[in-house]
């Protein structure tokens, strides 16, 4: 019994060390909660060691679980990256901290061509990071031809290997467009007509889902995925046997921003850091292996050659596409979800 | 004790031997998949790609696994030490007590252990919100306390009525007091369910992921939580080796701890 | 003092339970009757809103294929682990522990890997739908992973070992003499094990079956990882009202019906478990 204690004594002691770097951190400290594989490790650590500060990353999976986190009191993060559809949300929440421009000199890199292109207005409440097309993932020693239409999905011949994102915007938002209808519509009825078509389509599809498609892609569990140009990108790195297409009737894209929360203890640093996101050569960097684009027109000269000329990575530039951006429905987002709950079950 | 000579008794033995092994195979197959994978060169599990121990050395170069792990320790520790002194109090209580008091004291302890993880990670959740208390590696120690405890109640009380009363009765007889009763009666013969109650605190706390998932907050991840987001992004061969790891560690831990217990029995 | 000593001993328990379940547990109930706008703001004030979006076909489809999920995980769990203790307890003493250990070794690997794992074991292009097509038993398109049976099959998986902990506890207090000695009096090994073995153990089948039961009533990894767009149960219903609608007074909503479809089943089994042991003794 008493060697018991002195164990459990010794074990509880060699555990203090611990408990007090966790109470004191002493370094200032940063905390950023984005998505996952968002940026590059190392150059986390370069800011790090330039502003001899500890960095903290947390991942969510959605911009819902985030926003979720937030209003439930999950404060005590300083940077998120919501999509440009949440941030009315949060800044009528009150819970962002506006931008001081003059704290991020290298705002004048920012891509204005690129928002307005898509009617995307200037917010003083956050900074444009990153931009996402989605469309189609394939595994080209699968498929006959390169898929051109939503429609594959509706394909029974690859029924039970086809994932479609686990996002109510994006994938209502791909039948919405397949029939021809904006991805934004308010109106209840043609969400319906949206609906129907993802509940035929479902029939044919393994899940739904928003991350582990890339495994599957990867291993052939599935043959095609609804998927995002930067994820599609970086399995490409590792198999020559993916492909990414965009889809005739149009597909969508979506603006992570950098935002800075009210409860931010550090705002310099805070700013410091989306500063340091917009140096066009840490944004090639990160771009290059994250393979998401950096919202940085000068960044664009420090990509990589192939990467410079992508077309999966600048899309827009092909006429041939078309895109849509996702935008905030308001109180229409409860057709959505209610349509979401129809499909989900 | 089991002594069976009927010829058709034996078909029964065999029967139930049958069905254990394959059951058991049935457990260790996932098991055995993962480890095999740890060593899998390939990314993507789908084909073997060659042996590697690469994602082994990944593994001990990527910090924030470890920031897990030690939170998930610290977690682990504190809390089933609350959780085992609670247990063990409110066990006595309800043994020794037969008051109204104790009757709701019981139903008290039973209810956690009829609740889904997902409803009691919304209460704790909901109440953390309403007395605006930030997410913290705080709230996950105090989420997991609150559920360990009536497993371990129910541990040492189980033992404490196997207790015979007699012993108890002879020891008062002799003059002990209350306190030293106690400490030097029932304590000794308890120690085991103390300690069984504590070891299954201390696996609940770290293993638990659906509470604390909705309990986490800022740099507080623990490593299950921490395990469910790379397995949706990152590398699960890397997940593999850790989980090989620490499955060796604890098959060694309690082969040892069994070691001990049949050395002590013997003797 | 008594009473002193009394409430000393319970009132750290009892604070605790008090304030971190009991209470919370109250609140949650309580915001079932309360109403969320679409930003995910609680409005103030009271409404039967939220419980009336129980009452869609949805919900029905949901709570059935939850209840039936969970009813054949319990009962193929039973099936298993009732053989398996008889098993163990009629192995010599040493070999008892060895076995016991080796059951709970793999419950020491993180819960979430395992089901991972279930992904590779189950994979479209695996070792086992190879061989299972190999001998025709399925069809090459037919899809092991996301779906019911998928679920079905990890929920099985995940939950039998602690149906086994108390079948074995009671096993091993069985006197097995009683085999022999009905088996003297010209019963077959069926009849006693049905008339004899079975009724004596029924308590603890009951608790074994309680111990599955109750996990799987709530569960929600296990559908999210391996489970298809169709297979959701009311634990991932739950999860998406807090974490994609923001809409708490509905997950509210949703607990009340899971907490009804565990505590009825539960508070029946446990009075029934309690009629059978004033039967016995």
């Amino acid at each position: 019994m008493k060697r018991l204690l002195i164990a459990l004594s010794l074990f509880v002691v060699l555990l203090i060390p611990i408990a007090l770097k966790q109470l004191f951190q002493l370094k200032k400290t940063l905390y950023i909660y984005m998505w996952s594989d968002y940026i590059k490790t190392s150059l986390i650590k370069e800011f790090e060691k330039k502003y001899n500060c500890l960095v903290i990353v947390d991942t969510y999976d959605s911009n819902e679980s985030l926003l979720t986190k937030l209003q439930l009191g999950g404060a005590g993060y300083d940077i998120i990256f919501p999509s440009s559809y949440f941030l009315e949300i949060m800044a009528e929440k009150n819970l962002l901290l506006p931008i001081q421009k003059e704290k991020i000199p290298n705002l004048q890199y920012v891509d204005r061509k690129l928002l307005t292109k898509f009617f995307i207005t200037p917010t003083r409440w956050a900074v444009p990071y990153m931009v996402s097309f989605s469309g189609i993932a394939w595994r080209a020693d699968r498929l006959a031809a390169p898929p051109t239409s939503w429609s594959l999905f509706g394909n029974p011949h690859l029924k039970g290997r086809m994932t479609m994102l686990n996002d109510p915007r994006e994938t209502i938002g791909a039948a919405l467009r397949f029939l021809g209808l904006s991805a934004n519509s308010t109106n209840p009825e043609e969400i319906e007509k949206a609906r129907d078509i993802i509940l035929a389509w479902k029939a044919n599809l393994a899940k739904l889902e928003s991350e582990q498609y890339k495994n599957g892609i990867a291993s052939a569990e599935y043959l095609a995925a609804h998927a995002y140009n930067g994820d599609t990108l970086q399995l490409m790195k590792e198999s020559s046997q993916i492909d990414f297409a965009y889809p005739n009737e149009g597909s969508l894209v979506s603006f992570d921003y950098a935002a800075i929360l009210k409860t931010c203890n550090d705002s310099d640093l805070a700013h410091a850091f989306i500063n340091f996101l917009h140096d066009p050569e840490v944004a090639a960097e990160n771009t290059a292996f994250t393979m998401y684009r950096c919202i940085n027109t000068k960044s664009r000269e420090y990509l990589p050659k192939e990467l410079q000329t992508s077309t999966i990575l600048f899309p827009e530039e092909n006429p041939e596409n078309s895109f849509e951006a996702i935008r905030s429905v308001g109180p229409a987002l409860k057709e959505y979800l209610r349509a979401w709950d129809t499909i989900k079950t | 004790m089991a002594h069976l000579s009927n010829q058709e008794v034996q078909l029964v033995r065999i029967f139930s031997r049958w069905i254990f092994y394959t059951s058991l195979l049935f457990l260790y197959l996932p098991v055995v998949v993962l480890t095999v994978s740890s060593f899998n060169a390939s990314r993507f599990s789908g084909a073997w790609e060659g042996f590697s121990f690469s994602w082994y050395q990944k593994l001990f170069n990527e910090p924030t696994i470890w920031h897990a792990l030690a939170n998930s320790l610290l977690v682990a520790t504190y809390s089933s030490l609350l959780a085992t002194l609670l247990g063990l109090t409110s066990a006595l209580a309800i043994h020794t007590y037969s008051s109204r008091l104790q009757k709701f004291h019981l139903g008290l302890l039973l209810t956690p252990l009829v609740m889904p993880d997902i409803l009691m990670g919304i209460c704790l959740l909901f109440l953390f919100i309403s007395i605006s208390l930030k997410l913290s590696l705080f709230t996950v120690f105090l989420a997991h306390t609150t559920f360990s405890i009536s497993y371990v109640t129910m541990i040492i009380k189980t033992r404490l009525e196997t207790i015979d009363p007699t012993i108890l009765e002879a020891a008062r007889d002799l003059g002990a007091s209350s306190f030293s009763l106690f400490w030097k009666v029932v304590l000794p013969i308890l120690s085991p369910a103390i300690i069984a109650g504590w070891l299954l605190a201390f696996t609940l706390s770290l293993d638990d992921f659906v509470i604390t998932f909705f309990v986490v907050g800022p740099g507080a991840t623990t490593l299950p939580v921490y395990i469910y987001s790379m397995m949706k992004f990152g590398a699960p061969p890397m997940i593999n080796a850790l989980s090989t790891l620490i499955l060796l560690f604890t098959a060694l831990i309690t082969i040892v701890y069994y070691r001990i217990i049949e050395g002590k029995q013997i003797s | 003092m008594r009473r002193f000593r009394e409430w000393l001993l319970t009132l750290p328990s009892f604070g605790w339970l008090l304030f971190f379940f009991f209470i919370p547990a109250c609140i949650v109930y309580t915001f079932a009757f309360k109403q969320a706008d679409i930003t995910g703001t609680t409005l103030p004030g009271w409404s039967f809103n939220s419980i009336l979006t129980l009452f869609e076909k949805q919900t029905l489809v949901l709570a059935w294929r939850t209840v039936w999920l969970c009813g054949i995980t319990t009962l193929i769990s039973i099936f298993i682990a009732i053989p398996m203790s008889l098993h163990m307890a009629l192995s010599p003493p040493a070999l008892q522990r060895k076995l016991l250990l080796l059951i709970m070794i793999p419950l020491w690997s993180s819960f979430i890997v395992r089901i991972f794992a279930w992904k590779i074991v189950l994979h479209p292009e695996g070792f086992v739908k190879g061989a299972l097509v190999y001998f025709g038993l399925i069809e090459k398109s037919t899809p092991l992973l996301y779906n019911d049976l998928a679920i079905l099959a990890v929920m099985v998986y995940s939950y039998f070992p602690f149906a086994i902990l108390p079948l074995y506890s009671a096993a091993s207090k069985f006197d097995f003499h009683l085999f022999e000695a009905a088996m003297d009096l010209g019963a077959t090994w069926q009849r006693t094990f049905f008339t004899v073995y079975l009724p004596v153990m029924f308590p603890a089948i009951l608790t074994a079956g309680l111990m599955v039961l109750i996990p799987a009533a709530g569960a929600y990894v296990i559908p999210e990882i391996v489970g298809g767009s169709g297979s959701e149960m009311l634990g991932n219903i739950i999860a998406r009202r807090v974490l994609l609608n923001r809409n708490l007074p509905e997950a509210s909503a949703f607990s009340l019906l899971l907490s009804a479809l565990i505590f009825v089943p539960a508070v029946m089994i446990s009075r029934w478990r309690t009629s059978q042991i004033k039967r016995y003794n």
